[in-house]
């Protein structure tokens, strides 16, 4: 019971990280490959500001989230000129810097020996953890189904699909990318928080770039631009690997399966079927 | 009156290639100004630069007497500026109607505004601007699944259906069949007659004769000549820029 409640609640946290990253590449086009580090900041926020500070629930949340929000607004004005696969690069080493920061930053993130992080006793309880989790998850969903059906989600499309077309209408490209990359950013940075609370710990390897191969796997298969396609394929992703622990794999295999068996399953999706399960837009 | 567009000696260099160098004239409000010239001789670069895509080296652009090259690109294109493309651009994953409604909202849409704000239905306005072309199709159709004629006309709509003082159309007859020419010369006519102002790249020379008020005729990015079609048919250099090489 235990198990299969902690594993809804990782599901839920997993599809909230995935729907915001589709926002940012499936809905505006923006390769962000420094998303798992927004979720790092919110993660270490949380634990430094609650465990160590020990601010209210609330306000540490919300923290996270700014946070992450900023410095996503700083990574999105200092690749403001980059495209493509330049952006890809720029916002990858901008993972490293952030993964390096919280690695060697040893007086404030502990370094490699991690943080504990305490729960608020209202969710301490692994049932009441799950059902907020569900709450939250329902609430982004709505706002983010909410947004990219709405006339911004329009425009969101429109510079993903040719930026300088959406210029010549008078659209201010640049403006909206930053509002959906920090949108994006904050909803990662809160569900960093919540994940910190989950895992009672935080350490930076649980942020290495293995975790974006989790979320970009999700994506792909789900479909780009498809909210719906991301929730669904948050549950196979998942629940996948779960599969492998009733199979006996020589221990130095069951290890790294999970990554092994996740960039087997996206080579195949991106060779076979690249639109994914509900995908309504092409990788290019 | 003045003149509603008036340029003065616009250059623009590409490292060592002078796209285009002193370039200096003037278009007249409701009037058909083509730009003609041969590939390569600086009518895309003219339009790019007139529309703040790129930044020009030197010169001036005046719209109703007023200086508007210090504004960025989207800004004018809100502001005054309607333009389509010589490669025919086009949202690929969205509907013509979503295409339509870009085009027509005026409101800068934030966010919040638009969380809130209930669904509009203004399939009159976008069937009444794609009316102006002709484009009869299912307005849910996605931009990837329209003919290449369908998306000249879809961008040329859009174009006509966003606020503007002047319309900036980049070859919008290039590659398009004897029918859909005719078809769009007509319509050019038709805006005209409406009080449009428009500024036309056409390389094909008859195409412009029968539709023109004024011709400007680029060569190697430099202005050879200005006139009238009258004027340009019975003018040497012109032919020489054309049939010469
Ligand atoms: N963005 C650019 N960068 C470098 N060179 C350019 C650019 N745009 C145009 N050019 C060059 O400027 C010249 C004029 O091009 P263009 O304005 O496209 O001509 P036209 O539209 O009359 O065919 C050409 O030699 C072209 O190669
Ligand atoms: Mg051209």
């Amino acid at each position: 019971m235990y198990y299969v409640l902690s594993l809804l609640t990782q599901i839920g946290i997993y599809a909230v990280i995935a729907l915001s990253f589709n926002l940012a590449l499936g809905f505006t086009g923006i390769i962000n490959l420094s998303h798992i580090s927004f979720l790092a900041l919110g993660a270490y926020t949380t634990a430094i500001l609650y465990t160590q500070f020990g601010m209210s629930f609330g306000v540490v949340m919300v923290l996270s989230g700014l946070l992450s929000g900023c410095v996503a607004l700083f990574l999105i004005y200092a690749c403001r000129k980059l495209r493509g696969d330049y952006l890809a690069l720029g916002t990858l080493s901008f993972h490293f810097v952030i993964y390096s920061f919280i690695r060697n930053l040893e007086t404030i993130t502990g370094g490699t020996r991690g943080l504990i992080v305490d729960r608020p006793a209202f969710i301490n309880d692994g049932i009441n953890f799950f059902i907020m989790v569900v709450g939250l998850a329902v609430v982004f969903t709505f706002i983010l189904a909410r947004i990219v059906r709405s006339p911004f989600g329009t425009l969101l499309g429109a510079v993903r699909d040719d930026e300088k077309l959406a210029r010549a209408l008078g659209k201010d490209s640049q403006l909206l990318k930053v509002k959906a990359i920090v949108i994006s950013a904050f909803i990662t940075g809160v569900m960093g928080g919540v994940l910190a609370f989950f895992l009672r710990y935080v350490h930076p390897d649980f942020f290495f770039l293995y975790e974006l191969v989790t979320i970009l796997t999700i994506v792909i298969i789900g479909g780009l631009a498809s909210l719906r396609g991301t929730l669904i394929a948050t549950f196979i992703v998942l629940l996948i690997p779960e599969i492998l622990r009733f199979v006996a794999l020589p221990s130095s295999i069951i290890g790294p399966s999970r990554q092994i068996l996740y960039s087997i399953i996206l080579l195949l999706i991106l060779l076979i079927h690249s639109r994914g399960i509900l995908g309504k837009v092409d990788l290019h | 009156m003045a003149p509603i567009l008036q340029v003065a000696k616009l250059a623009k260099r590409f490292g060592g290639n002078q796209a285009l160098a002193q370039v200096s004239f003037s278009a007249e409000k409701s009037e058909i100004t083509a730009i003609i010239g041969p590939n390569g001789s600086g009518k895309s670069t003219l339009f790019n630069l007139l529309a703040s895509t790129l930044v020009k080296d030197s010169g001036t652009i005046l719209i109703d007497a007023k200086t508007v090259t210090d504004k960025s690109d989207h800004i004018l294109a809100k502001e005054m500026l309607s333009r389509t493309f010589q490669d025919t651009r086009i949202f690929t994953y969205l509907t013509i109607r979503q295409h339509m409604e870009l085009a027509l909202s005026t409101k800068d849409q934030s966010l919040i505004k638009s969380f809130f704000a209930r669904q509009e239905n203004n399939d009159d306005a976008i069937n009444n601007a794609l009316n102006w072309v002709g484009l009869e199709h299912d307005l849910n159709e996605m931009g990837a699944n329209l003919s290449y004629g369908q998306t000249k006309l879809l961008t040329l709509a859009m174009a006509i259906a966003k606020n503007h003082k002047i319309l900036l159309l980049d070859e919008p007859v290039a590659g398009v069949n004897p029918k859909l020419r005719k078809k769009i010369a007509k319509i050019l006519q038709k805006l005209r007659s409406a009080g449009e102002t428009i500024l036309l790249i056409e390389h094909d020379m008859d195409f412009v004769l029968s539709l023109a008020d004024k011709i400007i005729v680029l060569d190697l990015g430099k202005v050879i000549m200005e006139g009238t079609p009258k004027q340009i048919l019975a003018s040497k250099n012109v032919l020489k820029a054309y049939l010469g090489r």
